[in-house]
């Protein structure tokens, strides 16, 4: 006698019931399967796809962080901050003509020559659009301009203008008249110089490491920064731990 | 065995049917062993991924917070990348008139002397000369022409924009030079 608990009827649509039965438990087993493989298996499988993303990404990023802390412990500091320095003492430290008059001076002395007169540009100050040049999405630099008239011995003239265009700040000859006569030159310039506001914050966002290396513009610029002098009458001075820079207001018409 | 039927037909269907079951069984062992092995590789490799993405994130931090130790470095070095690009735009536009003058001083022999020189426009020079023989006035006329016929590097062009004579100061002349 077969034990038939639930009264299944011997044939179900003409099928023995029990050839059915034994086909129950493997279309169960699979599709308890499907449903692991929905709800474990795939969800499973898409977590270890962004394991392995993140993997990749934080192997990179590892490696990307020991390549930028190689670089930057490999730089030499004393360089750095010599090209620091040479690079702020480009342009005029403060909005100011009279500035730049000094450092004509400074200029002028060591070619014997003096200030004769000087003025300063009025456009310069106003800061009109010609006067100004854009640097940067925010930052806009200011053109300076003044009239001077130097005078001196006019075997030096070549080297004074020279060294004009070799000093720092870096300097603009936008006009300029000579007269010689028995030996004495007068040169009458306008010169410009530019002024650029110091910036707060100079590191925005991740960088690279090919935003740390100088690129080669930016190299060949430093390499020529550095054949110029700095004629830059500035002091620093340092009082009760405070850095300021001291600005010599001497007479520009004596030596 | 209290399901045998021992009728030949009933027979062939209960083989039949014990051959069946035993290519389920084969096949209930076979796909559960294979979902049992999936399940378990599954979450194996998960863990093991999770474990190592951990490790990579702990590593990642201590390398980026030495990193960030670097900060006052890294400034100076975007300082100074900073200060090159507004270096360089300033540079762009800057024509050295050092050079240029060395080359208009050169132009002339010692017979012509050139006394005044103005720089109005961006490469264009007004040199004043006065020459002390008229005969000399020839070696002006001369390196202008060649000037004007590209002999001469450097120069793009140049005329004579004035020409006198006076008894004191003998022959003056005003040459406008332009350079490349």
């Amino acid at each position: 006698m077969s034990q038939n608990p639930l009264n299944i009827p011997d044939k179900i649509f003409g099928i023995n019931s029990s050839l059915i039965g034994m086909f129950l438990l493997p279309v169960g087993m699979v599709v308890a399967f499907i449903i692991s493989l929905g709800l474990v298996i795939l969800p499973r499988i898409d977590s270890i796809k962004q394991s392995a993303a993140s993997i990749s990404e934080t192997r990179s990023q590892i490696k990307s962080v020991a390549e930028k802390k190689a670089y930057l412990l490999s730089v030499d500091q004393d360089e750095l901050a010599k090209n620091e320095e040479q690079l702020s003492a480009a342009v005029l430290p403060e909005k100011n003509s009279y500035v730049l008059v000094g450092v004509l001076r400074t200029i002028a002395d060591k070619y014997g020559y003096q200030v004769n007169s000087f003025s300063i540009n009025p456009i310069g100050i106003k800061g009109d659009t010609k006067d100004s040049l854009t640097v940067s999405d925010k930052d806009v630099a200011t053109k300076l301009p003044i009239n001077i008239v130097l005078t001196g011995p006019e075997d030096k003239n070549l080297d004074l203008i020279k060294s004009i265009e070799n000093s720092l700040p870096i300097l603009f000859i936008d006009n300029m008249k000579t007269t010689s006569k028995l030996g004495v030159s007068e040169i009458e310039m306008v010169i410009s110089s530019y002024y650029v506001p110091d910036r707060v914050e100079y590191v925005s966002g991740n960088l690279s490491l090919a935003d740390l290396q100088p690129t080669k513009e930016e190299a060949d610029l430093l390499t020529r920064i550095n054949s110029f002098e700095s004629n830059s009458n500035l002091e620093e001075t340092r009082v009760d731990g405070k850095t300021f820079m001291e600005y010599s207001r001497d007479n520009p018409f004596t030596l | 065995m209290s399901d045998l039927n021992l009728l030949p037909s009933e027979a062939k269907f209960q083989a039949e049917k014990i051959k069946i079951k035993g290519i389920i069984n084969n096949f209930l062992w076979i796909f559960g062993g294979f979902w049992f092995l999936l399940l378990v590789g599954v979450v194996a490799v998960s863990l093991v991924m999770q474990l190592s993405l951990k490790g990579l994130t702990k590593e990642y931090e201590k390398g980026q917070s030495q990193y960030q130790a670097l900060a006052g470095s890294m400034a100076i070095n975007q300082k100074i990348k900073y200060q090159a690009k507004v270096v360089s735009k300033v540079l762009v536009d800057r024509f050295e008139y050092g050079r240029s003058m060395e080359m208009i001083k050169n132009l002339f022999s010692q017979n012509i002397t050139v006394t005044n020189l103005e720089i109005g426009e961006k490469k264009v020079f007004t040199v004043f000369g006065t020459v002390a023989d008229g005969n000399n006035l020839s070696e002006v006329e001369k390196k202008v022409a060649d000037i004007n016929y590209d002999l001469i590097d450097g120069f793009k062009s140049a005329k004579i924009a004035n020409l006198s004579y006076d008894p004191i100061r003998n022959w003056q002349f005003q040459v406008e030079v332009k350079l490349k």
